[in-house]
């Protein structure tokens, strides 16, 4: 991927220029990236595939639009994100909006009043298995979206925060906010699963 | 019963000047970033030592953040070359458009 700065502009005005090499060193050096990130968002190969051809085309129509306001890394982290929600919202049979109240900590004069369990060593050994990996990964994709994304590029592609609040377009309390209500939603229900297996 | 533990326990933090378990929970994105300036941390962590729901919390809240890169393991085969050098060429033809 080309991280470094003048690499990217090259890379850009490559693009601007609709130079061939430009466009595949595009493909090769982000097509890996974006696909995986489209999977952890859809779940599905296929959907991730088309998105990520959709993404490519709007980022050549576009490239001449770009101002550069954030880095074209950014941009095509962005550009996916939206066309994966997009396609996700497209897919999706409309359901009821689910409360995630239920699954957030309950206090009682500032006191922890659930009696939480601590399925940290357990998680260690089940690790191992595919299927417990399923499970989590099943969870992750019922968060809904707006908690789901921050957690994506936070804890899963493990990029800054600052990076995060960029692609999103979110301020950094809020990213915070988000990140934290999806793993208090994981946590809990990891712990409901565990209680029932 | 389980309000007059709460409350009991709430005026115990308290008068230690302990942080509720609230606090914690708010902190505990920051904690785990190691963000918090060090006298805030000796103050969770005595919380911590101190309120096995806490505790027990902590960690399994610890852990589920560290799930998400183990995540990434096995998660799926690479693209496919053949598509990405269809892509390329779709691309390529809708350059010259």
């Amino acid at each position: 991927m080309a991280s470094n700065h003048q690499e990217e502009k090259d890379l850009l005005e490559g693009l601007r220029q609709r130079r061939e090499d430009a466009y595949r060193r595009l493909v090769d050096g982000y097509s890996e990236k974006l696909y995986r990130l489209a999977c952890r968002i859809l779940r599905q190969e296929e959907d991730a595939r088309e998105v990520l051809q959709e993404v490519f085309v709007k980022v050549v129509q576009k490239i001449a639009d770009f101002q550069g306001d954030s880095s074209l890394y950014t941009w095509l982290y962005r550009v996916t994100v939206n066309e994966s929600l997009m396609r996700k919202r497209g897919l999706a049979v409309h359901k009821k909006e689910e409360s995630f109240e239920d699954l957030m900590p309950h206090y009682e004069f500032g006191y922890l009043a659930d009696n939480t369990k601590d399925w940290s060593r357990a998680a260690d050994e089940r690790f191992q298995s595919e299927e417990f990996r399923d499970l989590v990964r099943r969870l992750v994709d019922e968060l809904p979206d707006s908690l789901k994304t921050p957690y994506i590029l936070k804890d899963m592609e493990e990029l800054p925060e600052d990076k995060v609040c960029e692609i999103l377009e979110i301020s950094k309390p809020t990213m915070k906010n988000r990140v934290h209500r999806a793993r208090l939603i994981l946590r809990k229900r990891i712990e409901e699963a565990y209680a029932t297996a | 019963m389980r309000r007059l533990n709460a409350l009991m326990h709430g005026l115990l933090l308290r008068l230690f000047r302990l942080l509720t378990c609230r606090e914690v929970e708010e902190l505990s994105y920051d904690f785990l970033e190691d963000r918090l300036d060090p006298s805030l941390t000796r103050r969770l962590r005595r919380h911590l030592a101190a309120c096995p729901r806490c505790g027990r919390f902590m960690k399994s809240y610890k852990r589920t953040k560290e799930l998400g890169c183990v995540l990434k393991d096995g998660e799926r085969p690479p693209l496919d070359p053949a598509f990405k050098q269809e892509m390329l060429k779709f691309l390529l033809a809708e350059r010259l458009r």
